[in-house]
């Protein structure tokens, strides 16, 4: 009894974890400045996912995005009260601490003068993403990059729908104007 | 513009945890709950352990209180104790040729026990020599029934433990035989003494007639 309770939990583990880590890791990645501390909160992230899957009433099972993405939230909020820092400020400065080439999955097809480029590209949109509302940047990871309706995003700001929608179109409003003025700045 | 804010959000999906610490993660949680366990087992033992060397170290420390204590008692006891021990034998050799000499009692104690200033303050109360006068009538009394006892030879022993009786009756025959003495009063009253069974005068008197 005991081992097969063991054995389903293990199984559930790993089908929630292949699924999300690479999601909650960009999440995690795109508000904090260190890979490293990227890799510490997502670590963290699934340890309460195991440490749930124990618990009776699978908080992880019944909703693992909603739950992922929550635990991942309070603990980047934990890390920055932590650390004391402003996290806008710290992403901004985070040039010479994050090394996209270790970050960006490897192409082998990719040339090192493309390469380059790409992280350059990367680093600019993650900068202006960090200047915009925390609620936007929410939006647009979990609606452009991860892919969640309209509804799982509700449930997650907890808010109706519609206001969800108009929110997304604020957060790529935002988004852009964001980057426009990184341009204008960096010319 | 929109397609290239779009354009350019979708290049972060190629933002990727490397493939290392995806593995290692995910074994390391999987094996969480036997680390904790272990972890568990370690604490209990350690706080098993802790214990056990808590308990040891405690019945060290206290068998060391009672070897200590133990000491102290002694050396409390024997602080309080030696002006009594001594006291008495300084008492008995002292007191009985005192007494043959006909010195008081008292007067002879408390000169005794002047020597000693520990000693003075049992000494020059009354209870206390009494009680040692008492003790010591006894020892002297012991004292002449083992120099009489051992004056008898083993061929002339008529039982292994002799009695009182016994050494008196030796010591009368050989007084009696004796032509210098056979005619001494004093044969009469260690007989009277024996037979009133009052063997510590008789052994006084026989004492007084071979020491002459």
């Amino acid at each position: 009894m005991f081992k097969r309770k063991e054995k389903n939990k293990r199984k559930d583990f790993e089908k929630i974890y292949d699924t999300h880590v690479e999601k909650i890791f960009r999440f995690v990645y795109l508000k904090v400045s260190s890979k490293d501390d990227a890799e510490d909160i997502t670590s963290k992230v699934f340890i309460k996912v195991w440490d749930s899957l124990s618990v009776e009433k699978d908080l992880s099972l019944k909703s693992p995005k909603s739950f992922l993405y929550k635990v991942a939230r309070n603990l980047v909020i934990d890390y920055y009260r932590k650390n004391r820092k402003d996290p806008a400020k710290e992403v901004q400065d985070s040039k010479t601490e994050v090394s996209l080439e270790s970050v960006v999955a490897p192409d082998k097809e990719m040339r090192a003068d493309e390469r380059a480029l790409l992280n350059s590209e990367i680093e600019e949109v993650k900068k202006a993403l960090s200047l915009i509302n925390e609620d936007y940047q929410n939006i647009i990871i979990w609606y452009y990059l991860d892919e969640l309706t309209t509804s799982e995003i509700a449930d997650l700001l907890d808010k109706p729908e519609s206001s969800v929608r108009v929110l997304i179109h604020r957060a790529i409003t935002a988004l852009r104007k964001s980057l426009k003025e990184k341009k204008k700045k960096g010319v | 513009m929109e397609k290239e804010v779009l354009t350019k959000i979708y290049l972060l999906r190629k933002l990727k945890p490397s493939a290392s610490f995806v593995e290692n993660t995910k074994e390391s949680i999987l094996q969480r709950d036997a680390v904790l366990a272990t972890q568990k087992k370690q604490s209990v033992l350690s706080e098993f352990t802790g214990s056990f060397v808590s308990v040891f170290a405690n019945s060290v420390f206290q068998s060391r209180m009672a070897v200590v204590g133990a000491f102290m008692f002694l050396f409390f006891f024997g602080i309080l104790a030696y002006p009594l021990l001594p006291l008495n034998y300084e008492y008995s050799f002292v007191y009985i040729p005192a007494l043959e000499n006909g010195v008081e009692r008292e007067e002879e104690i408390k000169m005794v026990a002047e020597t000693d200033e520990m000693m003075v303050e049992v000494a020059t109360s009354k209870k206390p020599i009494e009680k040692n006068l008492a003790e010591l009538e006894d020892v002297y009394r012991n004292i002449q029934r083992q120099v009489l006892g051992s004056m008898i030879p083993a061929e002339e022993k008529v039982a292994v433990n002799l009695t009182d009786e016994d050494i008196i009756d030796y010591h009368l025959t050989r007084i009696e035989s004796n032509d210098l003495r056979k005619n001494d009063e004093r044969i009469k009253k260690i007989k009277e003494a024996k037979d009133g069974e009052d063997y510590g005068d008789a052994f006084n008197m026989i004492v007084d007639i071979l020491s002459e």
